[in-house]
């Protein structure tokens, strides 16, 4: 004999499951009251290197990208741009350690910052290279990682 | 105390076959023995809470992200921005502080009126260079945590939710006691790698970032032997001043948390657990305490070197 209450009790698990599904209460999670990181791991293949001077990269507003090359390590994006006041054409070289894709003759807007310049193509930023300063305090390692290497 | 043994994963899985495989046992029509409409109906509630777990469990706040080169810029420019006024700061301890403690906004916590949801300690003369950051970070959604080596400019680089930061400058004198001890092995010896976000003062099964700075922080105020385990820090006389943040965390959510590998209710006391109050580790406290305890000789909150991205309360 089928219990009077039993398609009631049913109903009402169902009911309280459906709203424990669609409460938004029950889907958030408490806050990160401390942290997790991502210890900087991706945002290394956004930071370039490059041989010029921070001054010399400072002084041109836009570069062009004549030729790219890309191997296991990354890419080496080859530049050239016309120095503010002289007129003089500079070419050199942008390593970047990440797979951003580049064709050659896309534009590069140079925005140069307190902690180095930024590269943006078609108001995207593309690559990061910071300054000696910046550059020095760009590091990470686990606690193990560090003392195994030492002093 | 009753503690959780198994992982939030493993949890999981124990609700997934259980249900099921009574489902499967059962065919059509078959009413059950007495009492099965009692299962049935734990087993709505329990695959609902697993379908809603699923994306908790794969971390929420963890998500792959590429940055952009805009939030490396940041990243960069408040890193330098502080080393530039940390090399400045003058006081009683002479033209730069020799440790600091900094404070970062990783998330949102203004709906708990918290500000600052990190903290590490950042030391003048490391070997790996000036003003190197010291701090403990948990694992993406894992329930683990490893300690860091960091320069300045990676600790702004973990996609925060603002980049102002809090600056606690010890008293002299723990500053010298602290930086003797953060270049000895105590950091290593006082670390636990079983993580819990809602780290309680004193939970010996479990430990937060904060919870890490504020043992080796007791460790050197009352200075402990560096020889000393992390039980024996815990007794630390002055841990007896500390009071954690209540955080109130509804039944609801906290059913959401239990499936986060890096969040366990059961390390908190069952009181706090009844009342749905949590006494959590958190930056505020530790400041507070240690300002309770005279022994901050001066803080600021740095605001970032560009405009702000959030306008959240302080």
């Amino acid at each position: 004999m089928r219990h009077p209450n039993k398609h009631a009790s049913r109903l009402a698990a169902l009911a309280l499951a459906t709203a424990l599904c669609t409460g938004p209460a029950w889907s958030a999670p408490p806050p990160p009251l401390s942290e997790h990181g991502s210890v900087g791991l991706s945002v290394a293949t956004l930071v370039s290197t490059t041989e010029v001077s921070v001054e010399t990269l400072t002084s041109i507003p836009e570069l062009s990208v004549t030729g790219v090359e890309v191997s296991a390590a990354g890419a080496v994006w080859l530049v050239t741009g016309m120095a503010k006041g002289s007129g003089e054409a500079i070419e050199f070289s942008v390593k970047v350690s990440g797979g951003a894709s580049m064709a050659v003759g896309t534009t590069l807007e140079v925005v140069s910052g307190t902690a180095g310049s930024l590269l943006m193509a078609s108001g995207q930023a593309v690559a990061f290279i910071p300054n000696a300063l910046g550059a020095a305090l760009f590091y990470s390692e686990t606690w193990d990682e560090d003392r195994e290497r030492g002093p | 105390m009753s503690r959780h043994t198994k992982s939030a994963t493993s949890i999981s899985s124990l609700h997934l076959r259980l249900p099921l495989s009574r489902v499967r046992e059962r065919g059509p029509g078959d009413e059950g023995p007495p009492g099965a409409q009692g299962r049935f109906g734990v087993l709505l509630v329990l695959t609902a809470a697993l379908l809603m777990a699923q994306p908790a469990l794969a971390g929420r706040s963890c998500e792959p992200r590429e940055p952009s080169a805009q939030e490396v810029q940041r990243g960069f420019e408040t890193g330098l921005h502080l080393y530039e006024r940390l090399s400045r700061l003058s006081g009683p301890w002479g033209p730069s502080p020799e440790v600091v403690l900094i404070g970062r906004v990783g998330s949102d916590l203004s709906k708990h009126g918290l500000r600052y949801s990190h903290m590490g300690f950042a030391v003048r003369d490391h070997a790996q260079g000036p003003y190197t950051v010291l701090h403990l970070l948990n694992h993406c959604a894992r329930s683990t945590s490893d300690l860091y080596v960091q320069g300045l400019v990676n600790f702004f680089l973990d996609d925060p939710f603002a980049y102002d930061t809090l600056i606690v400058v010890p008293a002299p004198e723990l500053q010298a006691r602290l930086a003797e001890r953060l270049l000895s092995d105590q950091p290593k010896r006082l670390h636990d790698p079983r993580y819990n976000m809602l780290g309680h003062v004193r939970s010996p099964h479990s430990q937060n970032s904060n919870q890490w700075v504020l043992e080796l922080v007791a460790s050197a105020l009352d200075g402990l032997p560096t020889s000393q385990d992390r039980r024996a820090v815990q007794a630390a006389p002055s841990l007896d001043h500390f009071t954690g943040d209540l955080i109130p965390i509804s039944r609801l959510k906290r059913l959401g948390g239990i499936f986060q590998a890096n969040v366990d209710f059961f390390d908190q006391p069952l009181k706090n657990r009844l009342r749905s109050r949590y006494e959590v580790v958190t930056v505020r406290a530790v400041a507070r305490w240690l300002e309770d305890l005279n022994a901050v000789a001066y803080q600021e909150v740095l605001e970032p070197p560009f405009a702000p991205r959030s306008a959240a309360p302080r």
